[in-house]
């Protein structure tokens, strides 16, 4: 398949650092946004339509650029308002036929995010934060779904997502909701 | 078919929506640039502004702000359709002056069914009013004509004479009803009710605000409207283009149905205002009821199906006896504890009782304490609501944080 022959699709995506939040289109192609995200031979990836908002006003629109580079490393969270935006269902279950939904929650050094992580067969922190498993490969981010994420020091707007993918790097915890409270 | 303003820097949604709009019967003017779309619709007329947030230039925020200054266009509803999904985008738009808020991708049968729902209640509320001849309506501007009650057409006159009529059967419909209740005047039952309509518009929920007074009610004044009719105009037989005829909008996007600006004899029937209830609850979210200081027969039926009774009351003797009595009467008209919310009003500067004591005395808790605000005399004389002043007053962050919970 050539380069030109490979379905092509532009996707809306909400990315939030420590400090803004990042509005933007990105083209993926048919391993969709988990294969742009975690595709490892890339440390940065291209964004049109940018538009910087900063998290203490997440509506106000402070910079719009046409287009941007995006350094995966600092992507703390990124926002999809659709699961189908996220990839092939098969891509991202590691191939499993039978997933288990787990409620989790995780923390970084800014925000707290409770979210939905699909597990094979029991909850293994070690597949979600380190090796393979709900769609992260040996990529960056993890794959997790119906997230509502706080900022710490912006508590009062929290964001929601149906899809979302987080850098794993960046989590500083990682819990199951039913072993606790949050 | 409509005359309608797409205002997007996405090219390829630009020409979906086209072919949409036009399927529809409606014609599209398309722009990718905010100052464009400003001076296109100023310089024509258009039923409709669909409005994107992220634009090269202007952002969609200060497009509806400018949109909503300008007096050609301040009417003009506006739908927002955007990829920008969090809650605070949607707030932070309704505030700019939005009507509608989609976001990217929409959906073809719900976008078609918000278009028409907008279009809808805009000709309802341009439309001259159903008791005016055509070629006398009020210009804006000008002092509202008086409302003509027509002897047996309408519901205070003709209720013996029209059939009587009922809820349609099947399920209720989703729109919540809150009745704001005060069964002492002057406690600040309808501002209460006012800010409230205001800080739930603001969080982005369709809200209608009915006066139920039948002594010359005060939301008009508060909001300083100039409604084209008001509910003793109704016809005996009432559906849901009925209904969309006699609210009126505010500019903050709430709706009001009007108290006649006269005493009127005799209030609505019950049953009359049961079935405007249930076309109301279908239009909108939320439905506020600001009762007159009486259990009346709109009010009984207002109460019947309303989610919360907002029992508002003052620190002071006599309005805690009266609420005395009004909370053994509530539940015997089928209201639960939790459905009776008390709301302690402070509308003078006057130290009254203390809240413990009014909480002593009624035997339960106050569930919202709203605190005296000395802007609140300017906004009446003014005809601007606290909710609608750019800084946030004590006031109004208790009113949201309550409204949030209802």
């Amino acid at each position: 398949m050539t380069e030109h022959s490979i379905p092509r699709q532009i996707i809306n995506v909400d990315f939030l650092t420590d400090i803004h939040r990042i509005s933007c289109q990105v083209e993926v192609i048919n391993t969709g946004f988990i294969g742009l995200v975690n595709d490892v031979t890339n440390s940065l990836f291209s964004a049109r339509n940018v538009y910087i908002s900063r998290l203490n006003a997440p509506a106000k629109i402070v910079a719009h650029f046409e287009e941007a580079a995006l350094p995966k490393a600092n992507l703390i969270v990124g926002l999809l308002s659709r699961r189908e935006d996220l990839g092939p269902a098969s891509y991202l279950r590691g191939g499993a036929s039978k997933v288990l939904p787990t409620q989790v929650f995780f923390t970084t050094h800014s925000f707290e995010i409770r979210a939905t992580v699909e597990v094979v067969a029991r909850f293994d922190p070690d597949a979600i934060l380190v090796g393979g498993g709900s769609g992260g490969g040996t990529g960056r981010f993890t794959v997790a779904y119906n997230g509502t994420i706080n900022s710490v020091f912006y508590p009062e707007t929290p964001y929601i997502a149906p899809a979302l993918v987080i850098n794993r790097t960046l989590v500083t915890h990682l819990a199951a909701l039913a072993k606790g409270r949050a | 078919m409509a005359y309608i303003l797409l205002i997007d820097d996405d090219n390829d949604f630009r020409n979906v929506l086209k072919i949409m709009l036009t399927r529809l019967g409606h014609t599209p003017t398309l722009t990718g640039r905010g100052e464009d779309g400003i001076e296109q619709a100023i310089a024509s007329k258009f039923d409709l502004v669909i409005l994107d947030l992220m634009l090269p230039d202007l952002d969609g925020y200060e497009v509806a702000r400018r949109l909503r200054s300008a007096p050609r266009t301040r009417n003009i509803p506006i739908l927002i359709i955007t990829a920008r999904a969090q809650a605070a985008d949607r707030e932070v738009a309704m505030q700019a002056g939005a009507d509608g808020y989609l976001t990217k991708p929409v959906d073809p049968r719900e976008l078609a069914t918000k278009i028409t729902e907008m279009l809808t209640l805009n000709r309802a509320e341009t439309a001259p009013a159903p008791s005016e001849k055509p070629g006398t309506g009020p210009i804006a501007g000008s002092a509202p004509s008086a409302p003509v009650a027509v002897p047996g057409t309408n519901p205070l006159t003709a209720q013996s004479a029209a059939p009587a009529q009922t809820v349609p059967p099947g399920p209720p419909p989703n729109g919540r009803v809150y009745v704001a209740l005060g069964l002492r005047g002057g406690v600040g039952a309808t501002t209460f009710a006012v800010n409230l309509a205001g800080v739930m518009s603001r969080a982005g929920r369709r809200v209608c605000l009915v006066d139920l007074s039948p002594s010359t009610g005060h939301v008009t004044l508060h909001l300083r409207l100039r409604p084209r009719a008001t509910w003793a105009d109704l016809p005996p037989l009432i559906d849901s283009g009925v209904v969309a005829q006699f609210v009126t909008r505010h500019d903050s996007s709430v709706f009001v149905l009007a108290a006649p600006p006269q005493p009127v004899r005799a209030t609505m029937s019950g049953d009359v205002f049961q079935v405007l209830l249930y076309h109301l609850r279908n239009f909108f979210t939320d439905v506020i009821v600001d009762s007159a200081p009486v259990l009346d027969d709109p009010t009984v039926a207002a109460l019947s199906v309303c989610k919360h009774v907002l029992v508002v009351i003052n620190p002071e003797v006599a309005t805690v006896q009266a609420t005395q009595g009004t909370l053994r009467v509530l539940p015997t008209l089928g209201l639960s504890e939790t459905q009776i919310k008390l709301v302690l009003n402070t509308p003078t500067s006057e130290t009254g009782i203390p809240a413990a004591a009014v909480e002593k005395a009624l035997g339960r808790a106050v569930d919202l304490a709203l605190p005296f605000d000395k802007q609140q005399n300017t906004a009446l004389a003014q005809g601007l609501p606290l909710f609608t002043q750019p800084s946030s007053t004590p006031l109004i962050t208790a009113l949201a944080g309550f409204a949030a919970k209802l």
